[in-house]
């Protein structure tokens, strides 16, 4: 077996067989779940990066297993350059979210379950990224959810006034599964079209009539903007990221959301041509400006610390999808390398939401202020993460919105721009505002007699991983250029590549 | 050579200002270290005003520094042509000077912590040193991302002086409203940036600006746009001086250099370079020409009603960054250099003496003496600048006239301060306490400027600028109570409860009603007649006998009938 092929099954492999051991001797394992899940996800980490040597010598590693051969469809996997930046942040954040839940969740009987079924939600993102068939993409499509909502549905976190965590698993699964539903009928209409469920061969050209092509692509759209989270279609996320535990919705922010750009650019940007997509370019821009903003002002008009930064996932999203629609080198460039930066910051916002929430027990941010002297090192980690939010230069996310406005200013569509950019100050607005009200000022809980405030204990689990990815958000700022690599190897297999 | 000489323009003050920073973060702040943080920002910032005329001296050379950094943007380059240069050095000098102004004594040994709170700020100092470097970055950058990034690096220090310096609760309110009011200018600058970028190939900036005679009219106007928005928010002029207010709060050196000096010298440059575009666009040229003059008239009727100088010294600035604009407009691009290089001496001169006349009795008569030769000099320079408009530019006589009448008013005003410091009536009572109102004239203008106040400043102003926040906010709680908690809630309340009574109703009709009543219907027919058929064949012999004759009877007369 080639060792490309064996870190290949190591990337679903070790969670799977993990999650497997966890759910067969769950109190035998109970002690060292967290350290088995924490292996699983940094050995599957591993293998996806030893795959880039591979990736870049031109080779694409792959596994083809027989799987329902009267129908032509196999159990394919395999990495390309446009699998590579979406698995990897997948797994990365993973790995960051189960060390973080070390600290975060408790580490009782169910402790096997909750590990075992992080890792199966991560099996299924890696899998939907590693699939190479139409089938074996939407099973692992799926099992992402089915995971995720378990998780939301057994371990969520529901506020005495706010809905049920049953009411918010269950709105979580019927909407997303609505737009898995899109998806797949547009998936069948593909699978008959062509006869095979093989992205390569999906790639070579299919032969749709024109109002069937408007269809799939519409229902594609349509269906992955459900999992972006994209106004209007985003009703799902903001309860189930406050409901779900921190390390979940660390997870669904950082890296789930991503799996509808990542189904954008595999399907629709993959298989139909430049022309083919030219109509669907303003709608996707405008859907994305909308998106950004209405996001913005929800997060604005929010109290909840939790439902604040969700709301700046959807207005993020709108970044993602507008820049995807500009159909330019610049755009969709952009559009990923913000998937990638997103992960990152947001990841890092959620975690410093997640102590500041551990530390005072309150998620109103009328009930906190002034932790900056509580908690120095997260406050330094959270300026960090709201600078880089608001695109301040040189860190990460400058670089990718850089690209998406350029892409944007390349298009006839000059006003659509000036909006997106104009729209990015809502985005200083808010995150300033959130920063401001957790950190600085007074502390409501603090009386002018009282003794000054003590340094919080805070678990290092928690606080490791907050600090690498706000380093990460300085070094991804200032080193853009390996990542740009990345993406710029995915470019040619978009849109017939004729850039 | 001039690599070394940039190195200490740029790298010596940007290295010092971070360990000075970072000595913040890890030291407690005690007077002695305050001092010492001074003498070292005093030393670098001396240091850097030699290496920028150094620079100048040595005109204009090549730099073999380049720093690729995102890879779709090109290397970035410097560029030390003289005009960059001037700019540099006028404005490193600017902080040299601004520092050695602060003219407090020492702690003495045996007290040491005498030292007022205010003064010698090590944040305010380590922030002016970073600034420093990014305004000389910004400055002499060859390349719209770097000088995009300096500027945006400028902004963040500026923005940081309140948060850092003043109480809890004014800092992060002040820092938020500075900082997104710069980025207005600088989301702008991004704008035109990207538009020249697209056109042109290249972010070099002599040829992106080149390139903007060749964009369609549309296109030409946002550049426009964006780069005089971004003018308009870094040199202060009405409404975007509302910035700079905050520094009214701060030590002379905060407020002199860094909110007062920097930025509007970045605008000005950035001015300088856009100056040829914007007679490309007649129509955008007339509106920045009309609505410039506009803010000139309304913030010099302001400063002609504020009693205290120091304050009014903002609305004066305003208007001065007013006729720069019109300059602009009218294409007189080597004016806009000399008004840069003019007016930082006197800004300083101007708040140095505000500050003295307020503060120190001894030295009024001085400092009046000074603002009367730097108001002279200014009005005679403005009028200069007025002159040179009027010199066939093409803009419309009624301009020159009323900048002439507005010019003559700056400087009255100025006199008019000087004075005051000089007849030693400098009491200057902090507004809104009113002075004597002997003469009807004195009653009129201090009707009007209540007015004025309750209207323009306090009114309009504020609630235009800092009002716009609070109606995002109302508009975000709107849009949150109406769209997410409402319609969309709504309809999914409505959606999901009309699929279950639609599931009800169906389950009703068709399940229970339909198929399962059917169905019973007929199990209970069928159990009817077994029943009817059970009661009177089980149980009774008689009458199961009666059945028997009978069934008999009719099989008799079925075999007659049929013929047996």
């Amino acid at each position: 077996m080639a060792l490309e092929t064996l870190a290949l099954l190591l990337v679903l492999g070790a969670p799977l067989v993990t999650t497997l051991a966890l759910f067969s001797f769950p109190r035998r394992l109970q002690p060292v779940a967290r350290w088995l899940a924490g292996g699983a996800a940094a050995l599957s980490l591993a293998a996806m990066f030893s795959l880039i040597p591979a990736l870049r010598r031109g080779d694409i590693p792959a596994i083809a297993l027989n799987w329902m051969p009267a129908a032509g469809i196999q159990f394919d996997l395999h990495i390309d350059w446009l699998t590579l930046p979406f698995a990897i942040t997948e797994g990365a954040v993973t790995l960051l979210a189960i060390i973080y839940a070390w600290g975060s969740e408790a580490n009782d009987s169910r402790a096997p379950y909750f590990y075992g079924l992080l890792l199966l939600f991560a099996v299924g993102m890696a899998g939907t990224t590693l699939a190479d068939g139409m089938v074996l993409f939407y099973t692992f499509w799926e099992l992402m959810l089915i995971a995720s909502c378990a998780l939301i549905l057994v371990w969520g976190h529901a506020s005495s006034s706010g809905p049920t965590r049953r009411a918010v698993a269950l709105k979580y699964f019927i909407f997303t599964h609505l737009g898995s539903l899109m998806v797949l009928v547009s998936l069948v209409t593909l699978y008959n079209a062509t006869g095979t469920d093989r992205f390569s061969a999906l790639r070579a050209g299919v032969t749709l009539a024109p109002g069937m092509a408007t269809t799939v692509i519409t229902l594609f759209i349509l269906g992955f903007c459900v999992k972006m989270a994209i106004f209007p279609l985003h009703i799902w996320l903001p309860d189930a990221h406050t409901v779900a535990p921190m390390p979940v919705t660390i997870m669904l922010a950082a890296a789930m959301l991503s799996m509808g750009a990542y189904g954008i650019l595999r399907f629709p940007m993959s298989i139909f041509s430049m022309e083919q997509m030219q109509p669907f370019a303003v709608p996707m821009m405008i859907l994305g400006i909308l998106s950004e903003i209405y996001g913005a002002l929800m997060a604005l008009a929010e109290r909840d610390i939790k439902r604040i930064i969700a709301y700046s996932s959807v207005s993020q999203m709108g970044y993602i999808l507008y820049g995807m629609g500009t159909l330019t080198y610049n755009g969709l460039a952009g559009a990923t390398l913000h998937v990638i930066y997103h992960a990152i910051v947001k990841a890092l916002l959620f975690m410093v939401v997640g102590l500041v929430v551990y530390v005072t027990g309150k998620r109103n941010i009328d009930e906190v202020g002034g932790l900056a002297r509580r908690m120095p090192v997260v406050t330094a980690c959270a300026a960090i993460g709201i600078l880089a939010i608001i695109a301040v230069p040189p860190l990460c996310v400058f670089d990718s919105e850089w690209m998406i406005f350029a892409g944007g200013l390349e298009t006839p569509y000059v006003t659509l721009s000036v909006i997106t950019i104009f729209g990015s100050l809502l985005t200083v607005a808010y995150a300033l505002w959130f920063g401001s009200r957790i950190f600085l000022g007074q502390d409501p809980t603090e009386t002018p007699d009282g003794p000054p405030p003590q340094r919080a204990k805070l678990p290092l689990t928690m606080v490791a991983p907050s600090v690498l990815l706000a380093a990460l958000a300085i070094i991804e700022g200032v080193f853009p250029a390996p990542l740009f690599d990345w993406v710029a190897h995915e470019l040619p297999m978009l849109l017939g590549g004729r850039w | 050579m001039s690599g070394v000489w940039l190195a200490g323009l740029i790298l010596v003050p940007l290295l010092s200002g971070s360990a000075l920073l970072g000595a913040l973060l890890f030291t407690p702040s005690t007077p002695r270290r305050r001092i010492a943080g001074h003498r070292i920002a005093l030393t670098v910032t001396g240091l850097a005003t030699v290496c920028a005329l150094a620079l100048v001296l040595n005109g204009e050379q090549d730099v073999p520094f380049q720093l690729t950094w995102l890879p779709n943007a090109g290397p970035m380059t410097f560029s030390l042509a003289q005009t960059g240069l001037y700019a540099a050095l006028a404005t490193t000098a600017a902080a040299f000077l601004s520092l050695l102004m602060r003219n407090v004594p020492a702690p003495s040994p045996s007290h040491p912590s005498r030292l007022p709170s205010t003064v010698y700020r090590l944040p305010s100092t380590a922030l002016l040193l970073l600034t420093l470097a990014a305004a000389n970055t910004a400055f002499l950058s060859g390349h719209f991302l770097g000088r995009y990034v300096a500027l945006e690096i400028a902004g963040v220090c500026i923005a940081l002086v309140p948060l850092l310096t003043l109480a809890r609760d004014a800092g992060p309110r002040l820092t938020k409203f500075v900082y997104l009011v710069l980025r207005v200018g600088d989301t702008g600058f991004l704008i035109a940036m990207l538009i020249l970028m697209n056109a042109a190939g290249t972010l070099d900036i002599g040829p992106a600006l080149e390139s903007g005679a060749a964009l369609s009219g549309s296109r030409l106007a946002w550049v426009i746009i964006g780069f005089v928005l971004a003018v308009w928010v870094k040199i202060g002029a009405w409404p975007f001086e509302s910035w700079q207010q905050a520094g009214e709060q701060f030590d002379p050196a905060s407020h002199s250099w860094t909110y007062a000096t920097v930025m509007p010298n970045l605008g000005l440059y950035l001015l300088y370079r856009i100056t040829p575009l914007l007679s490309q666009h007649p129509a955008l040229r007339a509106w920045v020409v009309w609505s410039s003059l506009g803010g000139m008239v309304l913030v010099t009727v302001i400063a002609l009603l504020k009693r205290d100088l120091r304050p009014a010294l903002l609305y004066l600035n305003a208007a001065q960054s007013g006729l720069a604009l019109c300059l602009a407009a009218a294409g007189l691009q080597g004016a806009i250099v000399t008004l840069l290089l003019a007016t930082t001496p006197l800004r300083l001169l101007f708040l140095w003496s505000s500050t003295v006349i307020q503060e120190q009795a001894s030295l009024r008569r001085m400092a009046g003496a000074l603002t009367s030769a730097g108001g002279v000099l200014l009005t005679g320079f403005n009028a200069y600048l007025v002159w040179q408009l009027a010199q066939g530019t093409g803009v419309p006589w009624s301009v020159v006239i009323l900048l002439a009448v507005i010019v003559v008013l700056i400087g009255g005003r100025y006199l008019q301060a000087a004075m005051a410091a000089w007849t030693n009536q400098a009491v200057l009572p902090q507004e809104p306490a009113p002075l004597p109102q002997t003469i009807a004239v004195d009653r009129m203008r201090g009707k009007l400027a209540a007015g004025m106040r309750a209207w323009l400043e306090v009114g309009f102003l504020e609630r235009v600028i800092t009002g716009i926040p609070a109606a995002v906010l109302k508009l975000a709680k709107s849009l949150h109570d109406w769209i997410e908690s409402g319609l969309l809630e709504r309809i999914i309340t409505h959606t999901s409860r009309a699929v279950t009574d639609g599931a009800t109703l169906l389950h009703r009709v068709v399940e229970q009603q339909g198929l399962e009543g059917t169905l019973r219907g007929t199990a209970k027919g069928v159990f009817e007649f077994n029943r009817w058929i059970q009661d009177r064949h089980t149980g009774r012999l008689r009458a199961n006998l009666q059945w028997v004759f009978v069934v008999l009877l009719l099989i008799v007369a079925m075999l007659i009938w049929q013929g047996w």
